[in-house]
């Protein structure tokens, strides 16, 4: 039975988590091991100290490998952070045959002339993500064959510094493992939380972490438009800390206790204790002075995120079905009420598939579980095209003395 | 002349480009772990490989041209202890220097029978055990031939030596027995001795012979003790043994004739006749011939002629 052991890699800002998976014949995944360290050297999504991170990533792979009982051969690695940026791109060609029938040719150099934007030498490019094909205006899946004159396409781009994505490739590297692939995080967090359906419908993504808000934009199936804010769950955090005069890790747990994003109702005057041990120090605080800090945080960042979908080139109304929260910050109490009011739209709170355990269940493991996805699609195309050219035979040969 | 325009192909900056071998790479505990153990991986599935490689071939030519030999075996066991249990007269150093061990063996490396083989070579030498004790002793137990006669023998330098005879024959030289035991052994006479590698043949009837002298030493000791001869000489040269008769010379009867059989009633009439002539002065016994059995002879001379042997 040909198999092989990938890893999901996420180097967030509040912590590192690492699943690991095992791809049979590129078509089924199985999750046999996790591991997950408080992340070090890490501000805003982006590496400040790399000693720091190379030591909380190796010790979160290795508790993933010792408790799966395998050496991961590969690793798909989370990207975000500020430096990501995007840009739209398209082109098209005259369809060259004399019946108009559009050929692989065509295509061939369609998408040659897309990719053609050159980027300042400091920037890589880290998905060119296909909008689908216009053959003369209209949307068709697979243009080869059809008639028609006019042929164009388009690409939502996403590039990285070279310098910021080194730094998190070099920590892998460091554990004697090769990044198979980089994926940006909202890619990953929103295959795992949408349907095909949403995504065909219209789905806004967001992504809450500690340090960054990624969120990611499906249309008709495709995505078309991604983006990363520097604010998430620690700017609560820290909002709470200054307002209350208090340190972060009091106002970490004030905010998972009894925080709330929504502003409760005026009459309702209770107060909770800011530590909640009744020692020196501790003190009784209004709960709705709680409530306002995070509210007015939330609040910010979900008309940030409006205010830039709306920026996006290609898309100026709002016809997007649903969004859905998904991220650590979104178990915020009351967070998809706040987002409502912000966007105007349905919001839901994202759940990871059904098939995965309760242990992984949880919103913040849902960037992990796309990598992991990503990891298993590329290696059902990558078998595909191998059996093409006939390294299957080969891989058949190997089979025959393996015990 | 105009210039061909240079079609560049755009050059594609993708992440992949950034390379993943370089030396910029922190060293954590763990990441030392797992260099630890993919080199131990490598080391092992090489070592593994090589012994595979060569240990096939090797053990292929090991098993089908196997002709060596054991030179040397190195011991590892306490020095040997030999311990010889000998008989009246035999000196265990005789012994010992008879055994040919070689130096510092094994005790598993001695050839017992072969010890047993040598020393039962030796004619003063009736049999002999030779037993290994674990850890280091080895135990020889020697049965010795004694002495019934002794022969006085004529050198080549034309000296005397005296040849011991045992019960069965057995010609040896006296090593140790003392030469007040040798005074009361009878020698023997007319006999031809016959020279072998280890000594000479085993005289033939001398276990008749024996058997009269141990009848005679037990029934009357006071009779034998007088015996100073016995010859053989008319029983060898007889048709067979129980034809011919033995001639034995007593320091009182010039000479006694015995038949090769019934022993204990020759004795017994020899006895009653010297009782019988008990007190008589004048004349002494010169000749018994007790060979014919139930009608023994006897002839007398007188005193002053008798030539008895002192």
């Amino acid at each position: 039975m040909s198999s092989k052991i990938i890893a999901g890699v996420e180097i967030g800002t509040s912590k590192v988590v690492v699943l690991i998976g095992e791809i049979v014949h590129g078509k089924t995944l199985n999750i046999v091991g996790m591991g997950t360290t408080p992340s070090g050297g890490v501000k805003k999504g982006e590496i400040i100290d790399f000693n720091a991170a190379s030591d909380c990533t190796h010790t979160a792979i290795m508790e993933a490998e010792e408790s799966a009982g395998v050496s991961v051969e590969g690793v798909y690695l989370a990207q975000t952070g500020r430096h990501l940026e995007t840009f739209f791109s398209d082109a098209e060609v005259t369809v060259k045959s004399s019946k108009n029938i559009v050929h692989y040719s065509d295509i061939r150099r369609l998408l040659a002339e897309a990719k053609r934007k050159q980027l300042p030498e400091d920037r890589a490019i880290i998905h060119h993500i296909q909008n689908g094909f216009y053959l003369d205006e209209e949307l068709v899946e697979s243009p080869e064959h059809l008639e028609g004159h006019k042929l164009e396409v388009r690409y939502w781009n996403i590039h990285g510094s070279i310098k910021r994505m080194s730094d998190s490739i070099h920590i892998i590297n460091g554990f004697g493992l090769r990044v198979e692939d980089l994926i940006v995080s909202s890619l990953a967090s929103g295959k795992m939380v949408t349907t095909e359906e949403e995504r065909g419908n219209g789905v806004l993504v967001v992504d809450i972490g500690s340090g960054t808000t990624d969120y990611v934009l499906y249309k008709n199936g495709h995505v078309v438009y991604t983006g990363v804010l520097a604010v998430g769950g620690d700017h609560i955090t820290n909002d709470l800390s200054i307002g209350l005069r208090t340190n972060s890790n009091i106002a970490e747990l004030l905010k998972i206790k009894n925080g709330k994003a929504s502003l409760p109702p005026k009459a309702q005057n209770d107060r909770v204790m800011l530590v909640g041990d009744l020692a020196i120090g501790d003190r009784s605080i209004a709960r709705s002075g709680v409530c306002q800090i995070i509210n007015a945080r939330v609040d910010e960042l979900f008309r940030l995120i409006c205010s830039d979908v709306d920026l996006a080139p290609i898309f100026s109304s709002n016809k997007w079905g649903t969004v859905v929260l998904t991220g650590g910050a979104s178990k915020l109490k009351d967070i998809e009420k706040v987002a409502e009011n912000a966007f105007g739209l349905p919001v839901m709170l994202g759940a990871n598939p059904s098939w995965v355990a309760a242990e992984i269940e949880g919103p913040e493991y849902s960037t992990v579980l796309g990598l992991l996805h990503f990891g298993l699609s590329y290696n059902n195309v990558k078998e595909f095209k191998e059996r093409k050219r006939g390294v299957a035979l080969m891989e058949g040969v190997k089979q025959l003395f393996r015990i | 002349m105009t210039k061909k325009k240079k079609i560049t192909k755009p050059v594609r900056t993708t992440w992949k480009r950034i390379p993943q071998k370089t030396g910029r790479q922190s060293v954590t505990r763990e990441s030392q772990k797992v260099k630890v153990r993919r080199w131990g991986r490598i080391i092992g599935f090489g070592i593994g490989t090589c012994a595979l490689v060569l240990g096939l071939p090797l053990g292929g030519y090991y098993l089908f041209h196997n002709s060596s030999s054991i030179v040397a075996t190195v011991q590892v066991e306490s020095p040997l202890q030999v311990e010889i249990q000998s008989g009246r007269f035999l000196p265990e150093s005789w012994i010992e220097s008879r055994l040919n061990l070689e130096p510092a063996p094994g005790l598993m490396q001695i050839d017992l029978i072969g010890i047993k083989a040598n020393l039962e070579k030796y004619p003063e030498i009736k049999s002999a055990t030779v037993e290994r004790h674990f850890p280091n002793v080895l135990r020889v137990s020697v049965q010795e031939r004694y002495p019934i006669f002794r022969m006085k023998v004529s050198g080549k330098n034309g000296r005397y030596s005296i040849l011991l005879v045992g019960e069965e024959g057995h010609v040896f030289e006296n090593v140790n027995c003392p030469q007040h035991l040798l005074r009361r052994i009878p020698f023997l006479g007319g006999i031809v001795l016959h020279p072998t590698p280890f000594g000479y043949r085993p005289i033939k009837g001398a276990k008749i012979l024996a058997d009269l002298v141990k009848t005679a030493n037990d029934l009357y000791p006071d009779l034998s003790r007088d015996w100073v001869l016995i010859l053989a000489d008319q029983l060898i040269m007889a048709q067979s043994f129980t034809e011919g008769y033995i001639r034995v010379r007593s320091r009182t009867i010039e000479e006694i004739l015995f038949a090769p059989k019934q022993f204990d009633k020759q004795l017994e009439r020899l006895n009653y006749i010297l009782d019988n002539h008990a007190g008589q002065t004048a004349k002494s016994l010169s000749r018994v011939n007790l060979s014919l059995l139930n009608q023994p002879t006897v002839e007398y001379t007188r005193v002053s002629a008798a030539k008895g042997y002192r």
